[in-house]
């Protein structure tokens, strides 16, 4: 019998751009790109991140929806503008994510 | 203190200081249930009292100091005075709002406000204290700086208490029009209030009062309860809490900087872009991490009665500017001397709000005005013998620093240029520099940039007192993401402003309370608080509301008297005709006319923004208007 040949599946991939600040940017660093699955979302990139600055702020709920201590911009529109944490995102977007802010 | 006034204390004191008189009166009660206090009982104080053309800076214009009925009570933040006047900047309505610890002390001293009028033949100041005020010969302060000025009145009068001063310093002494009124490092700062002070010959006002809160409040089990209720709601907020380090406690107000300049707002080198490449070199985390001492050390001043404490100081420990200590600098102060003028400098931007304070004069004004006259000079219209040969490039901290040192004594061409604010320096200079002097009515343009958020190009037309980032916000559901409305359009602006217009005029501005609060507790709040302290009955919010509709109303009537128009409701070239270059409103203009249309039609005024006989009559305000529309017809 002979072995069966196993076909790599192709994954296509996306690569955005994420920018962060104050504390958020101190702990996972300012500016930098994250590739992830084409389809992912917004909430897929903040899982993603979570795990990398662990309880350290919170990026997600459980419930999948963005904190309210957090402001995420897709392209400098908030992501409220879309479809919140299941914004669907694409090659090239620059993702900026900022604790919630206030003053003038 | 308790009588048959609650809230208020029931008293002004009119200071006519051409004929060295300082009498008490009582405070119009009815007046005070129709427009409250603040800016509202100001501004019936000023259009009944001010003929129509008066001279700004003539013995017949008033300043208005005026408190309101919770400033001094146990509601948190409520630590706020309010200066009315004409401006000698924009020849239009002007209030300004400043906390500290000034107006609570007023409050405790007896007064609701003070109501200066006529001008002194020499140097004076206004000494209040406790029910007793008289007028003293200040030629001793004058030409001091405003530090100078309050240490020395403080020291004067140590033995009476806890003095407090509002003071001018030496923009205001030559009347500079963009002079401000500072108390305690905070500012009286828009539109030129310092120079109307400098006008009367008037230094200073020192206040000591030994009034309690709970002295003022009618019912005192329903104002615990309500203020109960706006600690936790602060401490609740994200941005507001102490405990859940929120962005204005720790980065101070400059904690949006990052945000306004991610959605493409941020004003760059006099609104060429909206995005200012080196915002992490000036952000709030920055001055926090670099300049700010900690906020637990003896040197962080907040205001009285404030659990938000947004205020830090900053000390320049190194380079040319090294000593410089400073209160803040906050987010508009940031800009001006930062994006605006091209400077990522966070020592020369320490340096230019530590100069603004000492000479008194307007941060936001003084910033805007320097980086067009670096447009100007990069552009070629003006060259080093219209600046006195400072090299007034972007990027050049030194030049920056140096054009707001001869902006404090309006010193050679470039200090008047500067001091006098943009639109002078932009009709001076000509050549097409009006398309980018970037001001309504006369005062410039604050932090945010119009073509990325529709809503405050509507804003800053509309604005009573000129260009004003305050009356309304929409930044922060348009660039900040709460509750989010589209940067992009105009759907849903109109509406949005008139509601923050006058949401802003009673409840905050009126009430005595600081606009920061509102990020963490609404209107609805401040109405409990407001009949807890006063007694005054609200049918529902909309009638508490309606008050601020009716102090919109008396302010536009107040400009529509002076002439302005809906020409006057306008933006400059740059924001209707240049594309803007960045972020998700790239390619946009402010689609104002549009807004103005709608905006116009939900205030019930004519299509030149003349509030209708009707809508007066509706608000009460019959009084008004004769004046505007006479006895019989009615302006178009």
């Amino acid at each position: 019998m002979s072995p069966s040949r196993s076909t790599a599946k192709v994954v296509s991939m996306i690569r955005v751009r994420v920018r962060a600040f104050a504390q958020l940017g101190r702990a996972l660093g300012h500016e930098f790109d994250v590739r992830l699955r084409s389809g992912s979302d917004v909430g897929d990139l903040l899982r993603l991140l979570q795990g990398r600055i662990k309880g350290r702020s919170k990026l997600i709920s459980s419930g999948g929806a963005i904190p309210p201590g957090l402001s995420v911009l897709l392209n400098g529109l908030s992501v409220q503008l879309s479809a919140g944490s299941r914004t669907v995102l694409s090659e090239g977007d620059v993702v900026s994510i900022l604790p919630a802010s206030a003053g003038g | 203190m308790k009588g048959s006034y609650f809230g208020f204390t029931g008293r002004l004191l009119r200071v006519n200081l051409s004929k060295r008189s300082v009498e008490e009166e009582p405070l119009d009660v009815e007046a005070s249930k129709m427009f409250l206090g603040g800016k509202g009982y100001g501004a019936y104080v000023l259009f009944r009292e001010l003929k129509k053309g008066v001279d700004p800076l003539g013995r017949y214009n008033k300043l208005v100091f005026m408190t309101g009925p919770l400033t001094g009570t146990t509601a948190p933040t409520g630590n706020r005075f309010c200066v009315c006047t004409k401006s000698p900047l924009t020849g239009a309505w002007l209030d300004c709002h400043c906390g500290g610890s000034w107006g609570p002390a007023l409050k405790w001293a007896g007064y609701d406000g003070i109501v200066v009028e006529g001008c002194a033949k020499k140097p004076t100041y206004l000494y209040v204290h406790d029910s007793d005020a008289s007028l003293k010969d200040a030629s001793w302060l004058w030409g001091s700086d405003t530090f100078t000025t309050e240490r020395l009145l403080k020291d004067e009068y140590a033995g009476d208490g806890v003095p407090r001063v509002a003071e001018i310093g030496p923009a205001g002494e030559r009347k500079a029009l963009l002079a401000s009124i500072i108390s305690e490092v905070r500012a009286v700062g828009r539109g030129g209030p310092g120079a109307v002070m400098g006008s009367k010959n008037l230094k200073a006002i020192v206040v000591c009062g030994s009034g309690k809160p709970d002295d003022l409040v009618k019912d005192s089990a329903s104002m615990r309860a309500a203020v109960r209720e706006a600690h936790r709601k602060i401490a609740d907020d994200f941005r507001t809490s102490r405990a859940k380090r929120g962005g204005l406690v720790i980065r101070g107000s400059c904690n949006i900087a990052d945000g306004i300049n991610e959605a493409g707002g941020w004003p760059t080198r006099n609104f060429q872009s909206g995005s200012f490449d080196r915002i992490l070199d000036v952000d709030g985390d920055a001055f926090a991490e670099d300049l700010w001492v900690p906020r637990q050390s003896a040197g962080t001043r907040p205001c009285w009665n404030c659990p938000i404490k947004c205020a830090h100081v900053a000390i320049v420990d190194r380079g040319r500017w090294a000593g410089t200590v400073t209160e803040g600098p906050e987010y508009e102060t940031v800009w001006a001397f930062g994006p605006q003028c091209g400077v990522s400098d966070r020592t020369a931007i320490a340096r230019a709000d530590y100069l603004c304070d000492y000479f008194g004069i307007d941060t936001i004004s003084v910033g805007n005005t320097i980086g067009f006259l670096m447009e100007c000079f990069e552009k070629g219209l003006i060259s080093k013998t219209e600046t006195d040969g400072v090299d007034l490039r972007f990027g050049n901290a030194e030049a920056m620093v140096d054009a707001v040192e001869r902006a404090g004594t309006l010193r050679g061409n470039l200090g008047s240029l500067v001091g006098n604010g943009v639109m002078r320096a932009s009709k001076k200079i000509g050549k097409g520099s009006e398309a980018f002097a970037m001001h309504t009515k006369g005062l410039e343009f604050p932090a945010y940039e119009p073509r990325a958020a529709q809503g405050m190009g509507l804003a800053y037309a509309r604005s009573d007192r000129g260009a004003c980032h305050l009356r309304p916000w929409t930044a922060g559901k348009e660039m900040l993401g709460w509750n989010a409305m589209d940067p992009r359009t105009i759907e849903g602006k109109a509406s949005e402003v008139k509601r923050g217009t006058q949401n802003i005029a009673v409840a905050w501005d009126s009430s005595g309370l600081c606009l920061f609060a509102s990020f963490a507790f609404d209107e609805a709040l401040v109405q409990k608080m407001v009949t807890a302290a006063t007694g005054f009955e609200f049918k529902d919010l909309d009638e508490f509301l309606r008050i601020g509709e009716r102090i919109d109303n008396l302010t536009r009537a107040f400009n529509v008297r002076e002439g302005f128009r809906r020409k006057d409701d306008s933006l400059p070239d740059r924001c209707l005709k240049e594309p803007h270059d960045v972020g998700p409103c790239r390619g946009l203009v402010v689609r104002l006319d549009e807004m103005l249309d709608e905006y116009y039609a939900l205030c019930g005024w004519t299509k030149d923004g003349v509030p209708t006989r009707e809508k007066l009559a509706s608000l009460g305000l019959d009084f008004v208007s004769e004046q505007i529309h006479g006895k019989g017809g009615q302006h178009d």
